[in-house]
Order: structure tokens, then C-alpha cells, then sequence
């Protein structure tokens, strides 16, 4: 990284490398106890203590929860409309809305609805498709997906000051501490 | 040996409450059956069939631990075996009811009545007392044998630490799994279903089947919370099995709503005289009000808050959702069994005192012979070499010896 991009403007953030989890979770603790607020962390792994310590607010249940009741709505309504309201067909006597015939497809339509927006949901959610990200631009960062972890604190943070954050960070002995060019 | 135990004088003093308990209930159920011989033979079955659940459901679910060996099993399967080792006792309860009670509540084991109705009488070779009896004896025989071979192994294992003993408890609960199935559906079929001998439904003996499942999976978590709060146990107890096991309740809750609904819509799509008479008896009265309330108390509502995960880790909250479903497992047996036993003068069955304290009962007796055989048991075991795995990381710190 050299002098000259060291402003404010032109950067992402600064990135701390860990060598396991338990190091990440004691440096995210250390940059909130340092008042960060606006923080990513990069695992090589999937973990769910990394995900509580930066306290991230998940609304990807919801989003499922939602299309889920979406589709439980127009399976009911698909059938209601064609059976009830457009072309009313007299099967063995049975009411027009025969809801317990409907419920079968009400259910698989449920599912439908909340696979798809698992999927879509979480593209959308994770900011995907991103063809291009600044933190590739630090060269330890390959290691990420492999037995490095990351922690990032954003430019975007009101308490955010190169050299500061830094320093701060340095505390929590990560094995190295870059800035993020944008 | 040594190994995490639960405490004597913990359980001592909950076996006298649940003594206790069973003395008032008892007491009760017996001057019920000096008034009325019939309703005590009704409310007996009932009562039966609520609590054969535990053991049984217990015995699936330890068959379903050893095949799969999920983490939720380590601290759940010693006392979920101390439960399927009950079934003795289940086979004990069962006798007076096959001898003396089937006259009562069956109408297929009255001779006049067989003879005067043709469907009766092609069904005699199956539904008459002596095979009855006889099915009855080979239900509980197999139950018995399994339960009595896989405590075996287990005692085995604790003993010697040998992963050998695990395996082969592998092997035998396949089978295990597959007569529990197999033999529940037809005891189903055998002890309730043929309260209404002219009904039928093939989806019948599976509803009893995933309803004994939630009795086992709220039993479980029930018991898990009991023990998390004794000293040494709140290692064995974690979040993560809490969350297991309530997901494994959340499955089965689906799961018996998914066939209670199946056996509704196929009955109420095909429209036949043979088969409505069962949802027709439903309809009417309180029991349609009943019917709603089980839609909406023991299927939507534990969906909904099943749901969270967090509500599930959480074992203190999960355990209310547990002992809600055991009181429900009740309501819808009464819905199952209840309309079904009084037809005279075309007057469905109605609830009894008898109904709940009949239960109550033998519920008691029972849970006071499990908290006998949990004794001085083992729950957690050192030499079980899954276990780190299982306890995440956590090393067994404390360990008593004797």
C-alpha cells in the first residue's frame, strides 16, 4: 500500500488478519469495546459465534417466513379464483370452494414460495452478484478462504481514522493490519 | 464406574410428589369404578393409551438415536432407556383391560351382535377376544424383547467403554424401529380403531405411531430441563441439544398434523357411507369445537413458535411448549377415543371425571417407576467416546465414584 492513497476518501476500511476464530471473536470484541460500530468480518468457515459477536441483525427468517405466507396466499387465491369465481365446475356435489382439496397445493405452493425466496433473499441480502469488492485489493486476503480470518473496520464508521483504527487494532495482536483501498 | 449420576435425594423427593399424586388419583379412579364398572373400563383405555406413549415413544426414540446418533441422544438415551424399560409394566396395566375389559368397550365382542351383522361376522376371524389377546401378548413381546436387548448392550457399554456394543445397537434398531412401526399400528387398529369396528382408515395406526413420537420428544425435553438444573448437569444440557430436540418435537408436530389432515381429506374427498361416519360423529356437539381447538392449539400454534430458533435453544421456554403438547396428547386422545365408545341410542360418548383422573393415575404410577429405574443410573458416561463430540469441547469435569 503505498503513502499517497492514505486518505480518507479513497479508502474502504482497515483489515485485521486472524489466525483462528477465538482471535477474530477477542479482536471484535476489543473494536466494539473501542466504540466500532460498522464492522464485516471474513471466514473461511461458516460460524455462528463470529455472527453473534458482530451482533448482525438477521432478517433472512423473515424473508423466508414471508414468501412462505406469499405463496400459502396465491396457491389459495389461484385456486379460489379458477374454481370459485371464473369457472365453476360441479364435482360430485362438493362445494365450489372445496378449501380441504386446496389445501394440498396451498401447502407445496408455501414451500415453492419460500425455497425461491431462501434463494433470491439471500443473493439480495448478501449484496450479490458483486463483480468487484476492495477487499481483494490486500494481497493476504487470498487466505480468507482457506485458514485466515478477517475482521474489517469500514470508513463508513463515525469513529473511523486511518492511522486511529489502526493502532487500535494492532491491540488485539492480529498477525497483520493493512488499509483497504477502495 | 464412573459417570455423571442424577442425584438420589432429587429424585426421591420427586417420587413422593408424583406418589403422592398417584395415591389422590387412584383413590379417586377406584371409587369411579365401584359407581360405574363401564366408565372406568372407558376412561382406563384412555388412560392406557396416553401413557403407553412415554415408554413406547421412548423406545422409537432411542431405536432412532442409534441409527442416526445425533448429539441430542448423549444425554437424553440413558434415561430414555430407563423409560422403555417400563414396558413390563405397560404389558402389566394392558392384562386387566384384555381380560376383563373387552366386553365392555367392544362392540365386536358381544356373539349376538356379531351374529346379526353381516360385516362383523367377515370380520370375526380378526376382531374376537381370543386373537385380541393373543396380538396384545405378541405386541408387548416384541416391545419387551428389543427394549430388554438394547438395555443390555447399553448396561455392556457403560461397563466396558467398548465401541462394539455401539455398533451392534445399531444393528438391532433398524429392525427395532421397523417392528415398533409395524406392531403400534396395528395395536392401534386392534385397541382403539375397533371401538367403531365397522370404520376403517389405513391412516390410523401411523397417527398413533407420530403422536407417541411427541409424547417422547416433550418427555425428553421435559426431563433434559429437570436434570439441567441439578449440579454436574449443565454441561451434559446445552443450548444446542435443547435446539435438537425441540426441532425433532417441531418435525413431529408437522408430521401428525400432515397425517391427521391426509386421513381427513382422503376421507372427506372420497365421500363414502362407510368411511364419513367417524368425521360425521365429529361434527357434532362440543366435539366439532374440540376438533377447531386441536387445528389451532396443537398444530398451528407450537408451528408458529416452534419456528424461532432462539425460542429453542432457550430451555426454559421450550419446556412450556413440551408440557403443553403432553397436555394436548391428551385432548386429542379424547377426541380420538371418546366419541367413538358410547353409541347407545345414538348418543355420542361424552368426558368423564373418570377421563382425567383415570389418567392422571396411571400416568403417576408410571412416572414413579421410571424415576425408579433412572436411579443410581449412569446418564453420562466417560468412557462413551462419542461424547466430546457430542458436548462440544466441553471436558467432563466432575465425575462421582462409587
Amino acid at each position: 500500500m503505498s503513502a499517497d492513497h492514505k486518505n480518507d476518501e479513497g479508502l474502504h476500511g482497515v483489515m485485521a488478519e486472524f489466525g483462528d476464530e477465538a482471535a477474530l471473536i477477542a479482536g471484535i470484541e476489543q473494536a466494539k469495546r473501542d466504540g466500532f460500530t460498522d464492522m464485516e468480518a471474513y471466514t473461511p468457515v461458516p460460524s455462528h459465534d463470529v455472527i453473534h459477536a458482530l451482533g448482525v441483525k438477521n432478517r433472512f427468517s423473515m424473508v423466508v417466513f414471508c414468501g412462505g405466507l406469499a405463496g400459502a396466499c396465491s396457491g389459495f387465491l389461484l385456486q379460489y379464483v379458477v374454481s370459485v369465481l371464473v369457472y365453476p365446475v360441479n364435482i360430485g356435489g362438493r362445494p365450489y370452494n372445496s378449501w380441504p382439496a386446496f389445501i394440498v397445493i396451498v401447502f407445496e405452493c408455501t414451500i415453492l414460495f419460500a425455497a425461491l425466496s431462501a434463494v433470491i433473499g439471500m443473493l439480495f441480502l448478501n449484496g450479490l452478484p458483486q463483480p468487484y469488492h476492495p477487499v481483494f485489493n490486500v494481497p493476504q486476503f487470498l487466505r480468507a478462504s482457506q485458514d485466515r480470518f478477517f475482521l474489517v473496520v469500514h470508513a463508513t464508521d463515525p469513529k473511523f481514522d486511518p492511522r486511529s483504527t489502526m493502532e487500535r487494532l494492532q491491540a488485539s495482536a492480529p498477525l497483520s493490519v493493512a488499509e483497504v483501498a477502495n | 464406574m464412573t459417570g455423571i449420576e442424577i442425584p438420589r435425594d432429587d429424585v426421591n423427593r420427586l417420587q413422593r410428589k408424583v406418589l403422592l399424586l398417584a395415591v389422590i388419583a387412584g383413590i379417586a379412579t377406584i371409587i369411579g369404578a365401584l359407581q360405574s364398572q363401564e366408565q372406568f373400563w372407558r376412561s382406563y383405555l384412555l388412560a392406557f393409551m396416553l401413557t403407553v406413549a412415554f415408554p413406547l415413544g421412548s423406545f422409537a426414540v432411542v431405536q432412532i438415536f442409534h441409527l442416526t446418533h445425533g448429539g441430542w441422544g448423549f444425554g437424553a438415551r440413558r434415561f430414555l432407556e430407563a423409560s422403555m424399560r417400563t414396558l413390563p409394566f405397560m404389558a402389566l396395566a394392558f392384562a386387566p383391560l384384555a381380560i376383563f375389559g373387552t366386553h365392555t368397550l367392544y362392540e365386536w365382542s358381544h356373539a349376538e351382535v356379531v351374529a346379526g351383522d353381516p360385516l362383523l361376522t367377515h370380520k370375526a376371524p380378526y376382531l374376537n377376544e381370543h386373537a385380541f389377546q393373543l396380538r396384545a401378548a405378541a405386541y408387548f413381546a416384541i416391545w419387551i424383547l428389543f427394549a430388554l436387548v438394547q438395555s443390555n448392550l447399553s448396561k455392556k457399554l457403560d461397563a466396558t467403554g467398548n465401541p462394539a456394543y455401539l455398533r451392534r445397537m445399531s444393528m438391532v434398531a433398524g429392525p427395532a424401529l421397523v417392528f415398533y412401526v409395524l406392531t403400534m399400528s396395528f395395536a392401534a387398529f386392534d385397541w382403539t380403531m375397533s371401538l367403531d369396528p365397522h370404520w376403517y382408515s389405513t391412516m390410523y395406526g401411523v397417527i398413533f405411531v407420530v403422536g407417541q413420537g411427541i409424547s417422547a420428544w416433550a418427555f425428553a425435553i421435559i426431563f433434559s430441563n429437570w436434570l439441567k438444573k441439578r449440579a454436574q448437569f449443565e454441561y451434559v444440557m446445552q443450548p444446542g441439544h435443547f435446539h435438537d430436540l425441540g426441532k425433532l418435537m417441531f418435525a413431529f408436530v408437522l408430521l401428525h398434523a400432515y397425517t391427521n389432515f391426509s386421513q381427513f381429506l382422503i376421507i372427506w374427498s372420497g365421500n363414502i357411507a362407510e368411511e364419513q361416519p367417524f368425521f360425521l360423529d365429529r361434527k357434532q356437539g362440543p366435539w366439532l369445537a374440540v376438533g377447531l381447538f386441536l387445528v389451532v392449539f396443537h398444530f398451528a400454534l407450537p408451528f408458529l413458535v416452534l419456528l424461532s430458533r432462539n425460542l429453542k435453544r432457550n430451555a426454559g421456554r421450550l419446556v412450556i411448549i413440551a408440557a403443553w403438547l403432553v397436555l394436548l396428547r391428551w385432548v386429542d386422545l379424547c377426541w380420538y377415543i371418546v366419541p367413538s365408545i358410547d353409541h347407545e341410542g345414538g348418543a355420542l360418548g361424552k368426558v368423564h371425571w373418570m377421563d382425567v383422573a383415570a389418567p392422571l393415575a396411571l400416568f403417576s404410577i408410571w412416572l414413579a417407576l421410571f424415576l425408579q429405574n433412572v436411579k443410581g443410573r449412569v446418564i453420562v458416561n466417560p468412557l462413551d467416546q462419542q461424547i466430546e463430540a457430542a458436548l462440544e469441547g466441553v471436558p467432563l469435569t466432575t465425575t462421582t465414584h462409587h
